[in-house]
């Protein structure tokens, strides 16, 4: 057993999902080779998460056990009916390889088994309780090694779990969890380690030492996330550009608008995919969007606004981004308020600060263009959407992420203080970088308001 | 350079990388210091090509020469404001309580001002205050600095540099600190311009009032020259305070005394009420700011610092191959994935081979229709003494035919493959395999899988004409289409 850390050896039938479980532990999409068929790992493979500068947790991939009848009957030959103990049977085998050259990979498995500290057993619950797979469970008993039961494919295979719950029983494995790599969930990965912890009680404290290591890591990014959509959110609410008030120079304008949010949410998408770290090509239809600039799930795009479930009229069809005029209204009797309250000079340097610009604008004859409510809620549901497939999404799975939006009831709620956020956003355009006024993105009350946004985040149900 | 140096400066390489860390540094092992540590040693290495440092210690220089300035603008105007009040007042006598209030009240209101926006900074919107000040250093750097648009990354350095140096609780103590820096230099001006004139004029202190009674200036008096003496400053006694009320006639007749302790008091007032605590309040910001400088670290959960941190220090590190293959791997199937069979034979003997509940459940309907006679007598192929039993047995089986059921939706393993080999080898019968399709995978997936059954035949000799599909996702089976 290594005394500066701990070695996991990840075994099952081929194409159980072995190295599909490593690469979503390790958050590594380029470990190993994972592909639809049987014996696609051929070599043990090796990779580990460092608990801290000396000490990792190695976790060692393993080709499937494919023909494991035909060696179960082969051990239990060995010795002529003897009662001999199962490791010696396997090393016998071991010393013996040369007279069964067709179970190489076989032996492979078993060189991990014996040389690790404890044994992942990944299952496909899709399959049904097989001889095989009792004789591949009978052969890991032999290694005299702790063993801990992975069942993966959770949802698809969830008709099966009974009755592998009951087989597993049966062969005195208790201990096993559930971790599915394609449906993933962090709290799955941590009674992985807390399991481990129960079987290896000297390293309980090294274990304990991971798990607080991977909570913290997960916050972490969960809260980095969280601070690229809040900061995506106000960039677009916040922004506004100035127009003449022609219909030509509105509709530029407009144009313009549109594209500096495309931009600004395509380079979000390609944070939180880099953060996450997955791959550009996970995201359904990316190469438009990322790569050619073109946009298939055009956030503008009348279908898109439909799909949504919004009605378009005539006019928000014409100009997709929506002129908005500021409510000068407000504006004067907030100045109103303020001269006869008189006000500190401070004061009125704030009320300057926030109206100068717009009376300005009045009376030279100009407006400023916002983006409107409806595309801030589907830009703001479409990060959200797609946090929450990163979040649960394994390191080895093929399916593309669709954050696009649909009108299913129940996925497009927005927070409760929605109203009151983009009040305060529009309120402040000096907080958008993608105006072309100077920005203040650590200034105290946008940092508050980031912050109050990532805890919406959290407190999402699907987000824990 | 000192921690807070070399944070500012992993800030501002930041500050030039934009969103994620893109510049490369070079490659040397530091895997035993903290990220943190890798970082500032990130930073140090970068600051070489990129040159931030000099342009940190010039917005320094900037900031400090403004202090100065606005110093040496409030000392003038503490002298100036001493020297006006002494000229503008009426003959030689001036109005104690007057001049002293003149300096006091401004900056007591001043103080609470201060004390407000410090305690409660977060209650208060001072983000104009920041931009204001932001907006003036700007303005002046760009009025005085014909430099400044030499660097491309200038103006992102600079908003980082006062970012940082005023960011959190650092802003509120290096803004109190220049306050309080002000206010000493007001009254230290104040303070020498009093004693020069004092020195060179001669002036009767007087105090007037029209609506307190006189023992409220007695009051007054000694309350504020309770501190002057007892720190042995000559301070005016009861007699003297009586005698200096305008008009009142001076019995004493010490006139030359009674100046003396009250331009005593007036200087030991504006040093210890004034002088003195905006020196130590300065000081004591002083002391905050570096504490707080000590204190400061990097945001490390910003979404910058993770990528960096997954660059810098990953947390993972592959072992690479350790029992390498040696063998030389079976190709997959390349052939076509056109129809390749004839449908059923005419007679068979079925052998369901690792099936589940449900398929079994099929496979026994689909005898029925097709294999009546051994609908009670097929054999479900699950374990090896089962399989071994079969291979026993395949020779004396009196069919024309074995029909294997397989499950299409499982990849075949090199069991399977070994035991299909072995049927085929034990008996000259054509062996048959019948796919399952419950319908579960895509279309893609499918004919993936096909394919990989298609490979297991050509290995196993069986005929690809012998390859069945039967689609039990439909409600009647049917064979490959």
């Amino acid at each position: 057993m290594s005394n500066s850390g701990l070695s996991v050896a990840v075994v099952g039938h081929a194409n159980a999902g072995k190295t599909s479980l490593i690469r979503t532990l390790l958050r590594d999409t380029d470990f190993g080779e994972v592909a639809d068929q049987a014996g696609t790992t051929r070599h043990v493979e090796g990779g580990a998460l460092a608990i801290d500068e000396t000490k990792n947790l190695a976790l060692f991939d393993t080709p499937g056990l494919e023909d494991s009848m035909r060696l179960f009957y082969l051990l239990s030959t060995f010795f002529d009916g003897q009662s001999v103990d199962g490791i010696e049977r396997l090393n016998y085998f071991l010393a013996h390889l040369s007279d069964y050259p067709e179970l190489e990979q076989e032996a492979k498995v078993l060189r991990a088994l014996l040389n690790n500290d404890i044994i992942f057993y990944v299952i496909d619950l899709r399959e049904p309780v097989l001889g095989k797979y009792r004789d591949e469970l009978h052969i890991l008993s032999y290694a005299a090694k702790p063993v801990i039961p992975v069942l993966n494919f959770t949802i698809e295979g969830a008709a099966n779990l009974e009755q592998w719950k009951t087989q597993l029983a049966r062969l005195n494995f208790h201990a096993f969890v559930s971790f599915d790599n394609v449906h993933f969930k962090f709290a799955d990965e941590l009674k992985i380690y807390q399991k481990m912890q129960t079987l290896l009680a000297e390293k309980e404290v090294l274990l304990q030492e991971l798990i607080n290591q991977r909570r913290q890591q997960w916050s972490e990014l969960f809260t980095a996330a969280g601070e690229l959509v809040g900061s995506l959110f106000i960039e677009c609410a916040s922004l506004r550009y100035k127009t003449l008030n022609g219909e030509q120079e509105i509709e530029q304008a407009t144009a313009k608008l549109q594209q500096a949010v495309r931009e600004a949410e395509k380079k979000c998408v390609r944070r939180l995919l880099k953060l996450y770290q997955f791959r550009k090509g996970d995201l359904e239809n990316s190469h438009l969007p990322v790569e050619q600039g073109g946009w298939e799930l055009d956030l503008f795009s009348a279908d898109n606004l439909q799909e949504f479930g919004i009605k378009l009229t005539g006019n928000i069809a014409k100009g997709a981004g929506l002129g908005v005029a500021i409510d000068l209204v407000t504006a004067g009797m907030t100045l109103g308020a303020a001269a006869v309250t008189g006000g500190i000079a401070g004061a009125l340097w704030g009320v300057k600060q926030r109206y100068f610009d717009e009376i300005q604008a009045k009376i030279k004859g100009s407006r400023y263009i916002c983006l409107n409510d409806v595309t801030l809620q589907v830009l703001w549901l479409r990060q959200v959407k797609l946090l929450q497939a990163l979040q649960k999404r394994g390191h080895a799975s093929f399916a593309k992420i669709d954050y696009q939006i649909t009108a299913q009831s129940g996925e497009n709620e927005l927070p409760q203080n929605w109203s009151k956020w983009l009040r305060k956003a529009r309120s402040h355009p000096n907080w958008s970088s993608l105006n072309s006024q100077s920005t203040d993105l650590a200034e105290n009350n946008r940092l508050l308001f980031m912050k109050e946004l990532c805890q919406e985040l959290v407190k999402g149900e699907s987000l824990r | 350079m000192n921690r807070f140096q070399q944070i500012l400066l992993a800030e501002g390489v930041r500050a030039v990388e934009g969103d994620s860390p893109s510049l490369a540094e070079h490659a040397e092992d530091k895997s035993a210091l903290s990220f943190e540590q890798l970082v500032l040693y990130r930073a140090g290495q970068l600051d070489l090509r990129l040159q931030i440092s000099p342009l940190f210690v010039h917005f320094k220089r900037l900031f400090v020469n403004l202090s100065f300035f606005l110093f040496f603008v409030l000392f003038i105007l503490g002298a100036g404001s001493v020297q006006k009040l002494f000229f503008s007042a009426q003959g030689t006598e001036v109005n104690f309580f007057w001049a002293f209030a003149l300096f006091f009240i401004p900056n007591l209101l001043t103080l609470l001002l201060w004390g407000l926006f410090y305690f409660q900074g977060t209650a208060l919107n001072t983000g104009w205050l920041q931009r204001f000040s932001l907006f003036s250093l700007k303005s002046f750097e760009k009025r005085f600095n014909q430099q400044s648009s030499q660097n491309p990354h200038y103006w992102s350095l600079f908003r980082c540099y006062f970012q940082v140096t005023f960011s959190r609780s650092l802003g509120r103590y290096q803004l109190s600190a220049l306050t309080h820096l002000l206010w000493f230099s007001y009254f230290c001006g104040a303070t020498l311009m009093l004693v020069v004139m004092l020195a060179t004029h001669q002036v009767d202190f007087v105090w007037q009032t029209s609506i307190l009674s006189v023992q409220s200036f007695q009051w007054l008096t000694e309350s504020l020259a309770y501190l002057p003496n007892l720190l042995g400053f000559p301070v005016p006694t009861i007699e003297q305070i009586q005698q200096s009320h305008l008009g009142a006639v001076n019995l004493l007749g010490d006139a030359e005394n009674t100046r003396f302790v009250w331009s005593s008091l007036l200087i030991s007032s504006l040093v210890l009420y004034g002088l003195l605590p905006r020196l130590l309040l300065m000081l004591l910001m002083r002391f905050l700011l570096t504490a707080g400088q000590n204190k400061f670290s990097l945001p490390l959960t910003n979404p910058y610092y993770v990528q960096l941190r997954q660059l810098l220090k990953p947390n993972v590190t592959s072992l690479g191959i350790s029992d390498p293959d040696v063998c030389v791997t079976q190709p997959a199937y390349q052939g076509s994935m056109e129809k390749h069979t004839h449908g059923l034979p005419e007679q068979f003997y079925p052998v369901a081979v690792e099936l589940s509940e449900k398929q079994l459940i099929q496979v026994k309907e689909h005898i029925k229709d097709y294999a009546p006679d051994y609908c009670d007598s097929f054999r479900h192929i699950s374990d090896y003494p089962s399989q071994q039993k079969l291979l026993a047995d395949i020779v004396n089986i009196n069919s024309d035919s074995v029909l294997l059921y397989l499950s299409l939706q499982r990849a075949p393993d090199r069991g399977l493959l070994g035991f299909i080999k072995a049927l085929t080898a034990r008996n000259n019968k054509p062996c048959y395999l019948l796919l399952i399709n419950d319908g579960l995978l895509s279309a893609e997936k499918l004919n993936k899988r096909r394919s990989d059954w298609y490979g297991l035949a050509q290995q196993a000799d069986v005929s690809l004409d012998n390859v069945i599909q039967l689609d039990c996702s439909k409600s009647n089976g049917e064979a490959y289409e």
